[in-house]
């Protein structure tokens, strides 16, 4: 498998209106993002599953990346798994070969520790500033969807990919 | 700005009559509101939540199928009391998959992100509805070239619901399409039940059910001309209402 985890990106700040579930992305956000999307796409990505979780931050995060998802066969998925430290339920559920799963820190470096490290038990102090996992950054493993058997090919800033979306 | 609250709502409450399982309206209804929300989402073009409608409508579809094929039995028919019983057994099975899903990850997942989407802006809805038109036209081109094709006539059923549905989210009158979806909804029902009947291998027991039809041949043809009528008065009161839309169209009438 391929998999991209994708933070999601910059979002607006809660308001009693919306609370934290129904925060949109800012204007800025949505811009970056999508030339981060496009800075994927030099990079050759495509995808045939997209996995977000529920929250809007990052189901706008995810609807970004529609552009890099199969014309025919293309699915995506909501789960509230990605709105949660990782489980194995989350590895049970996850299927496809070119995979994007889209949540939220701490819980994306946690899954990144998981699946490269092998780490199970997450302590957020000792974790803190690991994985410099900003808003629209995006990491790349290739392996098994296990615990410890994912390599880390490469790990993006938004700042990176919009970059490289420009050349 | 267009909200999709009440057909949440509505997919709610029908989620848990179809649970209950005494009214298979429920199971219905929760196809009909999965389907009116994915509808939605395409007027905003979103992509997001739409195959996980999707999945929701298929889980629900087999239920769906079966207890339109039961409420249509022939109280006396040796052939159709025989199929029955395996309906039945089959909707047994079928309803146990459509419970897993609606006690699923991936169903709670769902409400809640529709749960916290954004109302729709009334004017990008506008600017998507021709989309809808466009594939109400190709279908009943393709239908045109083909109008013995039943996926033909399937594409056209589903493009006329979205479009009815499309024209509903935005407030509009709706009734002239209902008309042919609801024909196009009939004809479907008994093109199921059709192929459920019609001849099977010899080791299935469809087969004794189809024996007992064709003994008595009688329901089996009363079924197939059926079909073929409402074919017919079908593609005749389409073409009719086309041509009278392009009538109108011409001599700038709406």
């Amino acid at each position: 498998m391929e998999l991209y985890i994708v933070r999601h990106a910059e979002a607006e700040p809660a308001t009693p209106e919306t609370g934290d579930a129904a925060r949109p992305l800012t204007r800025r956000g949505r811009d970056r993002f999508g030339r981060s999307v496009r800075g994927l796409e030099r990079l050759g990505v495509t995808l045939d599953r997209v996995y977000h979780s529920p929250l809007l931050r990052a189901v706008e995060t995810a609807e970004l990346l529609v552009p890099l998802l199969d014309n025919e066969g293309g699915e995506s998925f909501v789960t509230q798994e990605l709105a949660r430290g990782p489980r194995e339920e989350l590895l049970e559920e996850v299927e496809g070969e070119r995979v994007a799963l889209v949540g939220h820190e701490p819980y994306v470096s946690e899954l990144l520790a998981l699946l490269v490290l092998g780490w199970r038990v997450f302590e957020p102090r000792a974790q803190q500033g690991l994985f410099e996992f900003e808003k629209g950054a995006v990491a790349h493993l290739t392996g098994e969807l296990q615990a410890g058997s994912m390599a880390l090919v490469a790990f993006w800033p938004s700042k990176t990919l919009r970059k490289l979306s420009k050349h | 700005m267009i909200s999709p609250r009440e057909w949440i709502e509505h997919l709610n409450a029908h989620a848990e009559i179809a649970r209950a399982g005494d009214d298979p309206e429920g199971v219905h209804h929760v196809r009909v509101a999965a389907g009116r929300l994915s509808v939605w989402l395409e007027l905003g073009r979103r992509h997001m939540l739409r195959d996980d409608l999707r999945w929701l409508r298929r889980s629900a579809g087999p239920v769906r199928d079966i207890d339109v094929m039961l409420a249509r039995r022939r109280d006396g028919d040796g052939g159709v009391v025989e199929l029955h019983a395996e309906l039945h057994a089959e909707r047994k099975s079928a309803r146990e998959s459509l419970l897993a899903a609606l006690a699923s990850l991936r169903f709670r997942s769902l409400m809640a992100a529709l749960a916290w989407a954004p109302d729709l802006d009334q004017e990008l809805a506008r600017d998507t509805l021709p989309k809808f038109e466009r594939r109400v036209a190709r279908a009943s081109s393709a239908l045109e070239r083909a109008p013995d094709d039943p996926v033909a006539l399937h594409r056209l059923r589903r493009a006329l619901r979205r479009l009815r549905y499309a024209l509903e989210w935005l407030g509009s009158d709706a009734s002239a399409l209902k008309r042919f979806q609801d024909d196009l909804g009939d004809l479907n029902d008994l093109a199921v039940m059709w192929r459920r009947v019609h001849p099977a291998p010899p080791e299935s027991t469809h087969a004794s059910a189809h024996a007992s039809m064709n003994g008595d041949a009688s329901a089996s043809d009363l079924l197939h001309r059926e079909i073929e009528e409402r074919r017919s008065r079908f593609l005749k009161d389409w073409r009719a209402a086309r041509i009278d839309r392009e009538a109108n169209a011409r001599s700038g009438r709406s």
